[in-house]
């Protein structure tokens, strides 16, 4: 039976938490629209409005897509609705308009970047950097930072300022922490080409501390991205991320926790890192919705589609209340998590891959002519 | 028929009796203690003795058996795996696994199996029932908040 009581308290609540938004108060908006778009007591008229006004409470283009479709499924003959997502999805389609990647936030500039930065508040104690790009982003090492997703960052005595991470790349032992700072000059480094054997260097550790090395000669030619030095990880300066400067004050690289077959440091070539960081910038503009894993070091794109787990490792992800009200994005989410791309296991049907042969749900050979089971 | 995981082909090595013996009562008393009718509970397994129980929404079965130097376990079904988000699931019990004492968690074939097993050795009751409640308290909690997060078919439900 219609409970009409009930109703009228759904309408008016739709009223209250459209006058908390049009007042600027998202957060209780949030709250409250969050809980109307699943209550049954409210017709479908009433439930596409409060996804339309859900969609104000935030700024990027995919959510807002994502609650007026839900909008419009709950009242089809809306015709501003309607064209509201027409206009959203032909601004995302723009070729050439890629949104900022943060620089809009950036307020303070140096004249000079320090040679070395030190990191505090990641998994394994202090660490050292150095400013990659004038954007104001830092490299240290993954090994540094482990699964923190904020650190502060020290310039000198008297300057510290949040740093946030992200990306970490363990493989490379290299982690990207992004500032609000910005640099006027770039850290003038040292052409690939021009690296040598037998350079030397100085490892900077923050604080004053230094490390005499030299660089060794490189047991592949492909590996240019590594640098070989002579320094054994038990005489790092601290959880590394020490910049290597060469005589003529040129950074060749930041030293690593990763090891040659000697046993040695290996630093991440500068041109190395200078490449990564560009490769981030590139991944959030093609991906500005994406969010990093602590747990992995990826950008995940999960929560945009209701996913709440990281694609790359699968590690749990909270979602925000806007994300957790719209329900979870099905084809999407197998796309984004790779599976829709096997054929289905012909003994349980699921599709998600195998290993060996087998089924990785359930075990089973998966072999071409095998008759599924009753 | 239990599903009782055996040592593949090694052949039994027959423990000494005595200890066996007082394994069993052990076990059947540690049952009747926690208000299970160990008769009643008896399952028909191929080899020693088997139990099988439910607490709250977990079934647990007990094996005690006298395979290689004899031992017990306890162990669970507690979901199917669900058709989907895998990698998240095996990475959730992979986590699960180092927060769990004396337990660990596993898959046989679709079925997501939470599991101890202990040398008959040295076992005495306190410890065997410490086993047991462990277990079954594991199980109880770990069905749900599992099949909420990722929505897999509890077992023995439809």
């Amino acid at each position: 039976m219609f409970d009409v009581a009930a109703s009228m308290s759904a309408q008016s609540d739709l009223r209250h938490a459209i006058e908390l938004m049009q007042d600027g108060e998202v957060a209780p908006a949030v709250d409250l629209l969050n809980r109307l778009v699943g209550d049954s007591t409210l017709d479908d008229k009433g439930r596409a409005a409060a996804y339309v006004w859900l969609a104000e409470a935030r700024a990027d283009s995919a959510f807002k897509i994502r609650c007026l479709e839900q909008a419009l499924a709950h009242d089809p003959d809306n015709r501003q609705i309607r064209q509201g997502l027409g206009q959203l999805a032909a601004e995302r389609a723009k070729p050439g308009k890629l949104p900022p990647t943060g620089n809009h936030h950036r307020h303070a500039k140096l004249a000079e970047a320090p040679l070395v930065i030190g990191i505090v508040g990641g998994l394994n104690g202090p660490a050292s950097g150095a400013f990659v790009n004038s954007a104001g982003l830092i490299a240290t090492t993954s090994y540094a930072i482990g699964g923190a997703e904020r650190v502060t960052v020290t310039l000198d005595a008297e300057r510290r300022l949040a740093g946030v991470v992200v990306r970490r790349l363990p493989t490379h032992d290299l982690a990207l922490i992004e500032t609000t700072l910005g640099t006027g000059r770039k850290q003038s480094a040292a052409p690939p080409t021009m690296i040598a054997e037998n350079t030397s260097f100085i490892a900077l550790g923050y604080g004053g501390a230094r490390l005499r090395g030299a660089l060794a000669r490189h047991s592949s030619a492909g590996a240019r991205q590594w640098l070989r030095t002579t320094i054994p990880p038990a005489q790092m300066l601290d959880a590394g991320g020490n910049p290597l400067y060469d005589e003529y004050g040129q950074i060749l690289g930041l030293l690593t926790r990763n090891v040659d077959g000697a046993g040695n440091a290996l630093a991440a070539s500068f041109s190395h890192v200078a490449s990564l960081a560009e490769q981030l910038q590139r991944d959030r503009q093609l991906m500005p919705e994406s969010r990093y894993c602590a747990a992995c070091g990826s950008l995940t794109r999960a929560a945009l589609y209701g996913g709440r787990h990281c694609e790359t490792c699968g590690a749990a992800k909270a979602l925000d209340h806007t994300e957790a009200a719209l329900p979870p994005q099905i084809d999407k989410l197998a796309a984004l998590y790779r599976e829709d791309v096997g054929r289905p296991c012909v003994h349980c049907g699921a599709r998600v891959g195998g290993c060996d042969g087998r089924c990785l749900r359930c075990g089973r050979a998966m072999a071409s002519g095998a008759v599924p089971e009753a | 028929m239990g599903r009782f995981f055996g040592r593949g082909d090694k052949k039994p090595t027959e423990p000494a009796d005595e200890q066996f013996d007082l394994s069993l009562l052990a076990v059947e008393g540690i049952l009747g203690a926690i208000g299970v009718d160990p008769q009643a509970a008896r399952m028909d397994v191929e080899r020693g003795y088997g139990w099988n129980f439910q607490r709250g929404s977990a079934l647990i079965e007990v094996y005690l058996t006298s395979e290689e130097q004899g031992y017990l376990q306890v162990l669970s079904p507690i979901m199917h795996l669900p058709a989907s988000n895998l990698l998240a699931l095996y990475r959730r019990l992979l986590e699960l696994n180092l927060q769990l004492t004396n337990a660990a968690l596993g898959v046989h074939e679709d079925v997501i199996y939470l599991y101890h097993e202990r040398l008959l050795a040295g076992l005495d009751a306190e410890e065997a029932d410490a086993i047991i409640r462990r277990l079954a308290h594991y199980a109880d909690e770990l069905d749900d908040a599992l099949a909420g997060e990722f929505g897999g078919r509890m077992y023995g439900r439809g």
